[in-house]
């Protein structure tokens, strides 16, 4: 009887727990909302554990919503007015006016002087706007502006730079200014005081254990967004992430400077429910960079018998999207500022031959390449083994240059020791690798002087992978640092192109688009160049179909 | 000493052995303590942030007074101060402990609970038909790992029949303190928690069969059979008092293990807790937070295993008279 009691008991504790532990529904934005549409909510998987300003990731999603940058980019490479109206005559003196009616979410009127503040305390961290700055070996780093100047009615800012810098904008598309009144003499400011902000909305809450951050619309901002709360939704993998957008759950997926991976996008592609943007990338997933300067691809004969040796087409269907390409020897891709048509890769066994032949190899009885001494063509391809397609793209070399002839070695490294072999930084300026798999960011692509020079200039101080010393290579870089306009930004980055395509110091493997995934249910969204689908921008566009 | 005496002194001894390897380890490695102990490289950082950071972490000092400070950090129990996160490392663990703790106590004591009725009845009934079924699927649910048992409760139970949530430990909107917050939290806890209570069933459920299958074949057993006592008397009366010692030494070290995090699960469940505190420390080479997290863990370890081997003592009589004529 005993017994039977406690089962009972049990089985209606059960019930009760289905019962009323239902999923509680999430407050809605209001019962009575003037929005287009009440909600969003944006998966990400980004790792947020504060939700202030300062946590990089955090500052990464809140450029949509509270911290706005400088001005955006769009995904043709132009740039917008966001918070400031820019002009310059020459490339060397900027203008930056802030737009009307702009306040702090705690009421306090935005000024030029929050700008020229925010590069005094970016300076104080170790950043060198307008303070040089020297680390703890002794190296400089010179400042980027020479003088900065705050007009009388404290809404404009007039940096001048040291040379003319046409890409200047490209460093304010993610320049988030700080309130000074809250910042200035303020040692310890409390987390309340890190989440004011000036954009369209403000900070409403932040809670871990539901993985939640929400942002409610801003009275006080000039323009009504469309959207009256905008919640971000943390999760712990992309698989449940992208489920749940599939479900319906979500509306849309965001993670900085990324994509959809490749291997999420047929099961997405496939969904009712979730629709896909492509946008052509600025970044190259997918680099073959030899050393220029040591070892058997010093000599240019081996590198261009190895660029005519791949099969390119193979590297797309393998690891590419379906708007994946073969790229160009110029190396950038189409959507690169200055990027100029040059001859297509392709997969050229008789070329090769050629370059082998001129750089001295001939095949033996074996069909392997060898040179005057009988020594084999044989060289270590690095790799970062924690990165499983890198490894991929490693082996699919292995394989087809191998079959032309050639021996390879993969030299898989955990990623501290990729770096110590491959970056000028982490070597100590003495890169060791032969040749290695790289993939390189948008953001490293447009640093500095752009077109993934950093990776190739071997007097780079943290990259310089190729090892490029070459005076004309130097030449060209110069002439893209003075470049005071547009139009003589163009014509140097097509001369580094023309170099890139004569002297082959790296080969992209593959060209292809970011795809960027959202609910169907959702229109007018428009894309950014640095913040995909979370920006600000789409706030006052979006529709619900 | 006895067994047990000297299992404490043991555990006691690696406790400290942990907090001087903790101490120690980046000061010999290899390379610039201050890249160790901030997680920075050093040509990041300007002059005059090297400086602050080797004053702060007293790298000028001696090492014995180093030694004390380190000391003084675990005493006061801030544990180190993670510059990779700018929080103190007990406010990064102890944010995450309870979230962690709440699915790992609480699969630790299903479990256990479950494999202790399951396996005394099937360890009494051995070589039965309920033995036969619950041991054959022990064994096979043991080959599934974690994660496999996770993804598949998720799809079915949270994607497909949208019965439970896939993700956090709390609704949106909820205010804590509220009835409808603690349901909505079992509401959460619910597939994590049933995740590991699957996972660690087997091998709980497959020591507790096999003790008692061997008490159940003593004299004072097959005796207590033939007075005709019920089962129910013989498998919490005659064999659980003599796989008492075993069972609760299995519980402790359970305990402890699960602080190190159910990695997995709260990967997968999207929750806040220590175990992907550890993935984070490790991936951004935080190591002023790895040798906090080593600290609690190891702290946590040392006094389950004095707990549990202290409980042995106190439930097993026979124990407690040979430690008193020792």
């Amino acid at each position: 009887m005993k017994h039977r009691l406690s089962v009972l008991v049990i089985i209606l504790l059960s019930s009760a727990l289905m019962l009323f532990a239902q999923p509680v529904k999430e407050s809605p934005a209001g019962e009575s909302s003037s929005f287009a549409v009440e909600r969003i909510t944006v998966g990400t998987t980004a790792k947020i554990e504060k939700a202030e300003r300062g946590e990089y990731a955090f500052d990464m999603l809140a450029s949509a919503v509270t911290e706005l940058p400088l001005v955006y980019q769009d995904t043709s490479g132009s740039y917008h007015p966001l918070l400031v109206d820019f002009a310059t005559e020459d490339g060397v003196s900027w203008t930056f006016t802030l737009k009307d009616g702009l306040k702090w979410s705690d009421g306090v009127a935005v000024t030029a002087e929050d700008i020229l503040f925010t590069f005094q305390h970016e300076d104080a961290s170790g950043s060198a706007y307008l303070t040089d700055q020297t680390d703890s070996k002794g190296k400089v780093t010179k400042a980027k502006y020479v003088s900065c100047t705050v007009s009388a009615d404290n809404r404009s800012i007039t940096l001048v730079l040291p040379s003319a810098n046409v890409r200047m904008l490209g460093d304010m598309t993610s320049f988030r200014i700080l309130p000074k009144h809250i910042f200035e003499n303020n040692v310890s400011p409390t987390v309340a005081d890190k989440r004011i902000g000036c954009g369209p909305y403000t900070f409403d809450s932040f809670s871990a254990e539901s993985g939640t951050i929400v942002f409610k619309a801003n009275a006080d901002y000039p323009e009504t967004p469309r959207v009256g709360e905008i919640v971000y939704r943390i999760f712990g993998n992309e698989d449940t992430m992208y489920l749940a957008l599939q479900n319906g759950d979500i509306d849309i997926v965001w993670n900085y400077s990324m994509g959809v991976p490749a291997t999420y996008q047929d099961f997405l592609a496939s969904s009712p429910a979730v629709s896909l943007v492509a946008v052509p990338a600025t970044n190259a997933p997918a680099v073959l960079a030899f050393n220029n300067a040591k070892g058997p691809f010093a000599d240019e004969n081996l590198r261009k018998a190895v660029s005519y040796a791949l099969d390119y087409d193979l590297f797309k269907a393998y690891f590419g999207s379906e708007y994946a390409s073969v790229p160009n020897r110029g190396f950038v891709p189409p959507t690169t500022v200055g990027y100029k048509d040059t001859e297509k890769l392709g997969h050229d066994i008789g070329k090769a031959d050629g370059f082998m032949a001129a750089a001295g190899y001939r095949k033996n009885a074996l069909g392997v390449y060898v040179d005057s001494d009988g020594e084999p063509m044989s060289f270590a391809l690095t790799v970062n083994s924690s990165k499983q397609t890198h490894l991929g793209y490693a082996e699919l070399i292995k394989t087809q240059l191998e079959a032309f002839g050639m021996q390879v070695a993969i030299d898989g490294l955990d990623g501290a020791s990729y770096n110590a072999k491959t970056s000028n930084r982490f070597s100590n300026n003495n890169i060791t690798t032969e040749a290695a798999i790289y993939g390189y960011t948008s953001a490293g692509m447009g640093m500095m002087n752009g077109l993934g020079s950093i990776y190739v200039d071997g007097t780079h101080a943290v990259q310089g992978g190729c090892q490029v010393f070459d005076p004309e290579f130097q030449a060209v870089i110069a002439r893209l640092a003075s470049s005071r306009n547009l139009e003589e930004y163009y014509v140097a980055a097509g001369a580094l192109q023309d170099f890139y395509a004569a002297h082959t110091p790296l080969i992209a493997l593959y060209w292809d688009n970011l795809i960027y995934a959202y609910s169907s249910g959702l229109g007018n969204l428009t894309v950014d160049a640095v913040f995909g689908l979370n920006n600000v921008n789409n706030w006052m566009t979006i529709s619900s179909r | 000493m006895t067994k047990y005496r000297k299992d404490i002194v043991t555990a006691l001894f690696a406790f400290c052995f942990v907090i001087i390897l903790n101490f120690i380890l980046p000061r010999i490695l290899p390379g610039d303590p201050i890249a160790y102990l901030t997680g920075f490289a050093e040509e990041d950082m300007t002059v005059k942030q090297y400086e602050y950071y080797e004053d702060a972490l007293h790298l000028k000092a001696p090492l014995p007074e180093q030694f004390l400070h380190y000391l003084k950090s675990l005493g006061d129990g801030s544990l180190g101060y993670s510059y990779k996160k700018e929080a103190t490392v007990r406010s990064l663990i102890f944010n995450r402990l309870g979230h962690t703790l709440q699915i790992t106590l609480t699969s630790v004591c299903i479990t256990s609970i479950i494999a202790l009725v399951l396996g005394l009845s099937a360890g009494l009934s051995k070589s039965g038909s309920f033995d036969r079924a619950v041991t054959t699927s022990s064994v096979i649910l043991n080959t599934v790992p974690t994660f496999m048992i996770g993804i598949v409760l998720l799809l079915f139970f949270a994607f497909h029949k949208k019965w439970f949530p896939y993700a956090n430990l709390s609704s949106t909107g909820v205010r804590k303190g509220t009835v409808s917050f603690f349901l909505d939290r079992i509401w959460h806890l619910f597939l994590p928690v049933l995740t590991l209570v699957l996972a660690q069933l087997p091998s709980r459920f497959l020591l507790v069969r096999n003790l008692a299958a061997n008490i159940s074949e003593e004299k004072y057993v097959l005796y207590a059979k033939t007075r005709g006592l019920s089962r129910r008397t013989i498998k919490y009366h005659y064999i659980f008092p003599n796989i008492a010692g075993p069972f609760i030494n299995l519980v402790g070290m359970s305990v402890g293990s699960a602080l190190g995090g159910a990695l997995v699960i709260e990967n997968l469940f999207s929750i806040n807790g220590m175990g992907t505190l550890l993935t984070d420390a490790v991936y951004s080479l935080d190591y002023p937070l790895i040798q906090g997290i080593l600290f609690v863990t190891t702290a946590f370890m040392t006094l389950s295993i004095i707990l549990s081997d202290g409980l042995c003592l106190v439930v097993n009589p026979k124990l407690r008279k040979k430690e008193r004529t020792q």
